[in-house]
């Protein structure tokens, strides 16, 4: 297990939910905490961090964390009573899962989820600009151990 | 110009520490600028702090540990040349090695630091397991503390947080220990963190 890979994934989704009013804390809580099981389920892996923020009018926000499968969603804020759609960056920090995967699996994840609250979820397209993978043992360029 | 170093796993608690030390400072009339270093091609906690006010630099497109200890040498100069903080709060990412960061620091040839302190935030929901597949990430990001905070005190079970405090002690026994939580009186982590503040 001391050879995991990070390859961290991040994403920009789009969430129209029109019956998500006054849930939106559960439906994202539940969501991100699906992503750590299947995470978990899709082969060894140790979940750095799952984490999301949607950032709302007046300053607020709502940020949600899980760092385990079996530990319920951290989340802090609260969304406007009638928000309908929400903007939220997610990113996925696990340690021995393939970017590709773990890309799969978010995408499913939450079409599954706004499939479930009858709406829809689009990923906006990101820049990667700074792509890289990252060693739990921290080796550099050359392969020498720091 | 003081330099606080929050080192710890990712997703240990380190964001809810800076922005509450950040915003203890600055309510005090200091003036703060964090650095925030984030694996992923998003940065979430850069957006967070911004849409709360906090003065964020943000070291982008690698680790803090791997790539950028030299970005983060120029970036103090920069913030000591065009902003003149009180206090800098570092933020690595949480799969950064503190040892590789702070053997930069040394480079830094601007205003001479008033002090310099690093705190690890250990996570005792995980460290069990992060501390024997992650061995030495962890005990690196341990062993470079003045503070080893034990977050998430109000989430653990009475016997995770022991084990903590003991993986803390095996690893750094020069270390001082605080249990910490969302409500933890910020008076009371500020004294045990940066007397300064105060």
């Amino acid at each position: 297990m001391a050879d995991l890979t990070l390859e961290p994934y991040a994403v920009v989704q789009r969430w129209d939910l029109p019956e998500a009013a006054g849930h939106w804390e559960v439906i994202l809580g539940n969501y991100l905490q699906s992503l750590a099981q299947r995470c978990s389920a899709a082969g060894q892996c140790v979940i750095g961090h799952i984490k999301a923020l949607a950032l709302l009018p007046n300053k607020s926000y709502l940020r949600i964390s899980v760092v385990a499968p079996h530990i319920p969603a951290s989340i802090e804020g609260e969304v406007p009573s009638d928000c309908r759609v929400l903007e939220l960056t997610l990113n996925v920090l696990v340690y021995g899962l393939e970017r590709t995967v773990i890309e799969r699996i978010t995408y499913e994840t939450s079409h599954e989820v706004a499939e479930q609250w009858k709406g829809v979820v689009n990923q906006k397209e990101i820049k990667q600009a700074g792509q890289h993978s990252h060693q739990s043992k921290h080796q550099d360029p050359k392969g020498e151990k720091k | 110009m003081h330099l606080l170093f929050v080192a710890g796993f990712l997703g240990s608690g380190k964001t809810t520490l800076v922005i509450k030390l950040a915003q203890f400072a600055v309510e005090r009339d200091q003036k703060v600028a964090i650095l925030v270093n984030e694996i992923g091609e998003i940065g979430i906690d850069n957006q967070l702090m911004r849409q709360i006010d906090m003065n964020v630099w943000e070291l982008l497109n690698g680790c803090i540990c791997c790539t950028l200890s030299a970005d983060l040498v120029t970036t103090l100069h920069q913030l000591d040349a065009d902003y003149s903080p009180d206090l800098v709060i570092i933020e690595p990412s949480g799969a950064a090695d503190p040892r590789s960061v702070l053997s930069a620091l040394p480079y830094y040839k601007g205003t001479p630091l008033e002090s310099m302190q690093t705190i690890s935030v250990l996570d005792p929901l995980r460290v069990e397991m992060l501390i024997a597949v992650m061995t030495p990430l962890i005990t690196s990001q341990i062993q470079h503390a003045e503070l080893v905070l034990i977050s998430k005190c109000d989430q653990a079970k009475p016997e995770e947080i022991s084990f903590a405090r003991q993986v803390a002690q095996e690893h750094n026994p020069a270390a001082a220990l605080l249990n910490f939580e969302l409500d933890t009186p910020l008076d009371v982590l500020v004294k045990e963190i940066a007397l300064w503040l105060i």
